[in-house]
């Protein structure tokens, strides 16, 4: 009983993939990041990966961009892929995803801090709206919504625009040798690179882009391929995209993994959040694509371009806040879910139906010196939601002298006409209008208090944390921060040094 | 009979022989090894925690440790052990707490304390072996992270946690080689290491990779924190493990064997800790091959 669950857990797959092209080495497996979105990030690459038992399917969107005719894909599989096993996928899904689990902003407004006239605000209310404007605020969320050779061709036929041949070898310079007399371009150093999977029997998918098809469909990209296939192993081969790479050049991937039971991390290396969830200035929006590019690149550096990132968790059925809304059950499909017609779902309670999906969106930024191994992955129990979303809070657009003004251009005895005193209040001695009026004076002062607290504290303690988070995300210097955040901000006796006090410098 | 006897002392007195040349060490609350291992994964854990992104609480921590406390002070007292009164018997639960917490990763807050009650009343219901060998079979903190992995939902194992970081290593095996220097169970880690290390490099050079990529490669995965932890904290307990030290080596060759068929020939998740947790099973019957008394703390 425990076995059979520990297999059925544990059993992973792999599929290994590789591009060559000329004249320069070109890597598949790179991927990118938005509303910090994928296109964000050169020579990044994306793959989705939909795993369930020992069930794959892998759709792959490269990012070439070169002479079409001199294109080949070469991907390590475990086994001969049938013509029935392959297709073309659409790029939109690739898109959809994206935008479902980019990065997001939320974005949120203080309330005035000078509530002149609203008599009904207790100020120990007010105490903790200047403690937390954010909790409190109106949510205005941002939406981005071959036979001497040892090599035997296993199977060849056309999907789409590429000519696929499936390919099994004894030997890897053999392999070579028939890739380049059969008209494919291979960097050096592709036959030791392929030696270990021949030696591990796998088969080679190999395809090329037919130009007479290609023109046919009308588009100058090429669309994604996307195969079905079943593995013990779980797990993407990013090996051969490396080779002749620069040993210390970064490239990036964007895998975007589907499963049913919880979250997808990396076995063999660190897969870590990446910071998030907190108050960062408001300049950020002006800029939030080159804010993440920044934060990624310093994050990535940090951890010496030795971990996988994870951007995005969360179950297909809702988003909060959503950066686009979630796929439907055709999209799903689409995109290579398998399970979604062999399961009864029930409708759920909570959105456009929960499509017992889970979504897991890895970053990884690798570099052929940090990264040995190909990525291996592990589906766990963890099913809490986690996003990489950044807050913004816009300050109250006011100062002191304004609340002043306002306080003192206000009428407490016109405010409190029309209360009149009846005969019970005659009754018992108390007079209403009065009390209206010493309350309406007690809230202009209240007011003021609280004006000040948030002005002069609150407010700038609160711009002050956001700057060091700033600092903290993209490892700027405090100048640098203080100068992109763009806040006044007036040093405060707080902030001063003890002897700037004693001297009353400024 | 008298033989027996003396060797039986001897394996408990020589740790605390003076004339071992760690007479420097022998204050009274340092003489127990246990508690080397509890600084050291009380480290491990405060690193995780803080560097290393293991994604506790302070809640699963505290009620994890409770919990397995409560659990061993339960047993001893129902089943009115002589020794129940006696603190060092907690110290086990400490150290699987510890394990526990290092290893096992949930989204809920009962995981980890459903797993150290298990654990800790394990040692006292899955009890095998005759005579002087009989006890429990199962280390507590195997069992935790093979039920994890396995059965209960909301919990996990996190193989890639520790990163490569050489450092890291190096610090733990230092600490791990005290610590199993002062129990005397050195040789299974060692063992243990060489097979599991020796067929990893074996597996690469058979695969023909480059040397340059294959060392890396190798480095990779010798650099993991979870497989010295492994080697020097959990097949290494006196109590669980035979007890003849030929039967150690045959023990831990096994278990590495079994760990690297599982990783690399099923290409499944966790060797480690399902091989250990499978050859635990065999432990009485190499002990009634190799016929040695049981260890006491």
């Amino acid at each position: 009983m425990i076995f059979t669950r520990l297999f059925s857990q544990l059993t992973v797959l792999g599929i290994f993939i590789m591009a060559l092209a000329s004249p320069s080495a070109y890597a598949f497996c790179g991927f990118f990041a938005g509303k910090a979105d994928a296109s964000l990030f050169n020579e990044a690459s994306q793959v989705i990966l939909v795993r369930d038992g020992n069930r794959s399917v892998i759709s792959m969107l490269n990012d070439y961009k070169g002479p079409l005719n001199d294109f080949a894909l070469v991907v390590p599989v475990p086994h001969v892929l049938e013509e029935g096993q392959v297709q073309i996928g659409d790029k939109r899904i690739f898109d959809r995803l994206d935008a479902y689990s980019s990065p997001r902003l939320a974005e949120y407004f203080d309330p005035d801090p000078c509530p002149v006239g609203r008599h009904e605000y207790d100020l120990e209310e007010l105490a903790v709206m200047d403690a937390m404007p954010q909790a409190k605020a109106s949510r205005a969320i941002k939406k981005e919504s071959d036979k001497a050779l040892g090599v035997a061709v296993e199977a060849s036929y056309t999907v789409g625009e590429y000519d696929i041949v499936m390919l099994s070898a004894k030997q890897s310079d053999g392999l070579e040798t028939w890739l380049r007399q059969n008209g494919y371009k291979m960097p050096k150093g592709a036959a030791a690179a392929l030696k270990p999977y021949v030696a591990q029997d796998m088969k080679f998918f190999v395809a090329k882009v037919n130009l007479k098809e290609q023109a046919k469909t009308g588009s100058q990209f090429l669309r994604p391929l996307q195969f079905a296939f079943e593995s013990e192993k779980f797990m993407l081969p990013i090996r051969l995209g490396m080779i002749n790479a620069d040993p210390n050049k970064p490239q990036d991937l964007i895998a975007y993994v589907l499963t049913k039971n919880g979250r997808v991390e990396t076995a063999n290396y660190r897969t870590v959040k990446l910071p998030a969830n907190e108050n960062l200035p408001v300049a950020i929006k002006d800029d939030f694509k080159g804010f993440y590019k920044t934060m990624f690149d310093h994050q990535a550096k940090q951890e010496d371009h030795r971990v996988v990132f994870t951007e995005y968790f969360w179950d297909m059925g809702w988003c909060d806040p959503c950066a686009a809304n979630p796929l439907n059950r055709k999209e799903l499909t689409q995109a290579g879910v398998f399970w979604l017609d062999d399961l009864n779902i029930k409708p759920s309670r909570r959105s456009n139906g929960a499509q017992n999906a889970m979504l897991t969106r890895l970053h990884v930024r690798y570099t052929p010196k940090t990264f040995p191994e190909d990525l291996m992955f592990v589906q766990t129990s963890d099913k809490q939601n986690w996003q990489t979303r950044y807050v913004i809070n816009h300050p109250f657009k006011g100062d002191i002298q304004q609340c002043r003004e306002k306080a003192a251009n206000y009428n407490c005895e016109d405010a409190c006409r029309g209360i009149g005193n009846g005969w019970r209040d005659f009754v018992k001695g108390r007079d209403r209008v009065a009390s209206c009026i010493q309350s309406c004076k007690a809230n202009l002062n209240r007011s003021i208090e609280s004006a000040h607290r948030y002005y002069e504290t609150a407010l700038p303690q609160r711009q002050q944390q956001e700057i060091q988070t700033l600092i903290r995300y993209t490892g700027w210097s405090q100048t640098k921060a203080e100068k992109f955040a763009g806040y006044e901000m007036s040093t405060t006796t707080n902030d001063k040094k003890w002897w700037e006090k004693l001297f009353n410098k400024k | 009979m008298k033989s027996l006897t003396m060797h039986t002392l001897s394996n408990i007195v020589i740790p605390h022989n003076p004339a071992s040349g760690l007479n420097w060490l022998s204050w009274h609350w340092l003489i127990d090894a246990r508690y080397f291992q509890i600084v050291f994964l009380i480290s491990l854990l405060i690193f995780g925690a803080l560097a290393r992104d293991f994604s506790l609480s302070v809640f699963q921590v505290t009620l994890t440790f409770i919990t397995a406390l409560s659990t061993q002070a339960f047993w001893q007292l129902y089943l009115k052990l002589p020794n129940r009164k006696n603190l060092k018997g907690y110290l086990s639960a400490v150290i699987t707490s510890c394990g526990i917490c290092i290893l096992v990763r949930a989204d809920v807050l009962w995981a980890q304390p459903l797993l150290a009650c298990f654990a800790m009343s394990s040692k006292f219901i899955f009890r095998f072996g005759e005579g002087k060998a009989r006890g429990h079979i199962l280390n507590p903190a195997n069992l935790a992270a093979f039920l994890a992995m396995s059965t209960l939902p909301h919990a996990w194992l996190s193989p890639g946690q520790w990163g490569q970081e050489t450092l890291a290593m190096l610090w733990m095996v230092a600490l791990g080689g005290i610590v199993t220097g002062r129990i005397s169970r050195w040789d299974i880690s060692i063992t243990f290491l060489i097979a599991w290390l020796g067929l990893l490099a074996a597996r690469l050079i058979w695969l023909g990779y480059t040397p340059t990529l294959a060392a890396d490669m190798w480095i990779h995965q010798a650099m993991n924190g979870a497989t010295i932890l492994f080697a020097f904290f959990m097949i290494s307990d006196p109590m669980t493990t035979p007890q003849h030290r030929a039967a150690r080596i045959g023990y831990a060759m096994c278990v590495a064997i079994t760990a690297f068929v599982w990783q690399y020939g099923l290409f499944k998740q966790q060797g480690m800790i399902v091989a250990l947790f499978l050859w635990s099973f065999s432990v009485p019957l190499w002990n009634k091959v190799f016929k040695e008394n049981r260890f006491q703390w």
